[in-house]
């Protein structure tokens, strides 16, 4: 009996983290923000377009790695919570870029290379949506080119 | 050469009586094999339905919904786990499910991470598996699968910030190649008394005596200071003081010790060399007495690999010579002989 439980209870754990994602996403507020980026390829997840949210920049800071906010409704970023703020992101300091964490999308691998000539593109308005939750923890949802999202996107040599 | 032309072979050398050796080949000739044409058959078709469905998945992955991936994922780990338990007994059949099971958690978490878009440090999933491999990996027979399992376990953790700190307190405290051998050696003997969980111990006993050998193979930028001597005197002390007092039959283990407190005395010279082939040949007869045959043999091969290596450090010049060339072949060929003749003394001792 103590075997077979030792075959389940990875999976029982695996299960119950999808759940845990699920949830994450379900009960978080979602944002749109701007977004660029080039594509490479990882070996465990397929092809993802490897991309940077547009944050304004934290001109004057230095150092790295020091937790910092972004507040949506005032646009501003600070080291401390933000009090009086609807709805924030936690992030982390690179030497004055505020990083939220989110640098992969994935994606097929046949649109990999059309989606990154459309991020390169500086006529078309590229955009993110985030889950956010209570904690500020971002998690991509969708990605936006001119307001439509990727999957709705036909390209001209016929890429579905 | 074929089985029935060993088997006459046996029978002739008194191995088998002539009877046994008939038994043995009627047995083999009916023994179902998956190299017979029906077996290859049934791998072709086999092979040839699996790629057709990889190549189905992948050409339609976009267009599969994320909930049936998800659904055929777990479906696939419940089916693997269920069959292994149904398959316990059949050795073979339960270790390849166990491995499949592994492997499906690698592609869980690459498909969980890729439908909703994840994005952590390369050691966190590294880690999450291990994690989750642990629980399969208590019941396997196999060392390969612990030894994988290891692996990637080892390799995560120094990837990640504690692996990083962990780093930086050696580099603070073993800072040559000869502490590092020493603390691996150490970590060796250590491992050597330990009985229990040989699956686990024993890919790591193989990987510490690896690095212990490294740094005696080569003498370059091999000169410790002083901090370093001290320390690699007290852990050569240490291991020689335990071997004594634990009552065990280790005297060479006590050579091995003392040479090695020794050698890190010795400022860089041409006595370095003499030091390190003076361990590998202690570690070969430690080998010995401690009845670990198979690591003796390893130790000699090594020994003699260490010897050529300084040749060719010493005597390099002499290869752009058609006599140098005839000196080191007979030079490699007199190593070859002694190997030889330590190795069949070694085969010797193991069956007695």
């Amino acid at each position: 009996m103590k075997n077979k439980i030792l075959l389940y209870i990875p999976i029982v754990v695996l299960l119950l983290w999808l759940v845990s994602v699920q949830q994450t996403l379900h009960n978080a507020q979602t944002v749109i923000m701007p977004v660029g980026g080039y594509d490479p390829r990882d070996l465990l997840s397929g092809h993802y377009l490897r991309i940077q949210t547009q944050y304004p920049a934290a001109t004057g800071l230095s150092g790295f790695g020091q937790t910092m906010y972004f507040c949506v409704d005032d646009s501003k970023l600070s080291f401390a919570k933000p009090e009086n703020c609807g709805l924030f992101i936690a992030g982390k300091n690179h030497y004055g870029r505020f990083d939220d964490g989110i640098s992969r999308f994935y994606v097929p691998e046949k649109k990999a290379l059309p989606l990154e000539r459309l991020l390169r593109d500086r006529s078309r308005k590229a955009e993110i949506v985030l889950a956010v939750d209570k904690n500020g923890r971002v998690h991509a949802k969708d990605l936006l080119f001119d307001g439509k999202s990727w999957k709705e996107i036909q390209f001209p040599d016929g890429i579905k | 050469m074929s089985l029935s032309q060993k088997i006459n072979d046996w029978v002739e050398n008194g191995i088998l009586t002539a009877e046994q050796g008939a038994a043995v080949v009627a047995f083999e000739r009916d023994r179902k094999s998956l190299l017979s044409p029906i077996g290859a058959l049934i791998l072709l078709g086999v092979f040839a339905i699996g790629t057709g469905i990889v190549a189905l998945v992948a050409a339609n992955w976009q267009d599969i919904p994320d909930s049936f991936k998800l659904t055929v994922l777990f479906a696939l780990l419940t089916g693997t786990a269920y069959a292994a338990d149904a398959f316990r007994s059949k050795k073979l059949v339960f270790e390849g499910l166990l491995t499949a099971e592994m492997l499906l958690f690698l592609a869980a978490i690459g498909l969980i991470g890729q439908i909703y878009h994840l994005h952590s440090d390369a050691y966190k999933p590294m880690l999450f598996w291990s994690f989750l491999a642990f629980f399969p990996l208590l019941q396997t027979q196999k060392m390969i699968l612990t030894a994988v399992w290891e692996f990637v376990f080892f390799f995560a953790f120094m990837l990640s910030p504690w692996g990083r700190e962990f780093a930086r307190f050696l580099g603070r405290h073993f800072n040559t190649p000869v502490t590092y051998s020493a603390a691996a050696l150490f970590l060796f003997g250590a491992l050597t008394q330990v009985r229990k969980a040989e699956l686990f111990v024993a890919p790591l006993r193989k990987a510490a005596i690896v690095f212990a050998m490294i740094p005696l193979m080569f003498s370059e930028r091999l000169s410790p200071t002083g901090a370093d001597a001290a320390l690699c005197f007290v852990l050569a002390a240490g291991a020689a003081g335990y071997s004594f007092l634990s009552g065990k039959a280790y005297k060479s283990v006590y050579a091995v010790c003392i040479l090695y407190a020794c050698f890190v005395s010795i400022p860089k010279s041409f006595l370095l060399f003499f030091g390190q082939t003076g361990i590998l040949i202690a570690l070969l007869f430690a080998g010995v007495e401690t009845k670990r045959f198979g690591f003796a043999r390893v130790m000699a091969f090594v020994a003699c690999l260490r010897v050529i290596a300084a040749y060719f450090e010493l005597f390099g010049s002499l290869l752009e010579t058609g006599g140098g060339l005839i000196l080191t072949g007979l030079f490699i060929l007199g190593i070859a002989y002694g190997w030889h003749k330590a190795d069949r003394r070694l085969k010797a001792e193991k069956k007695q």
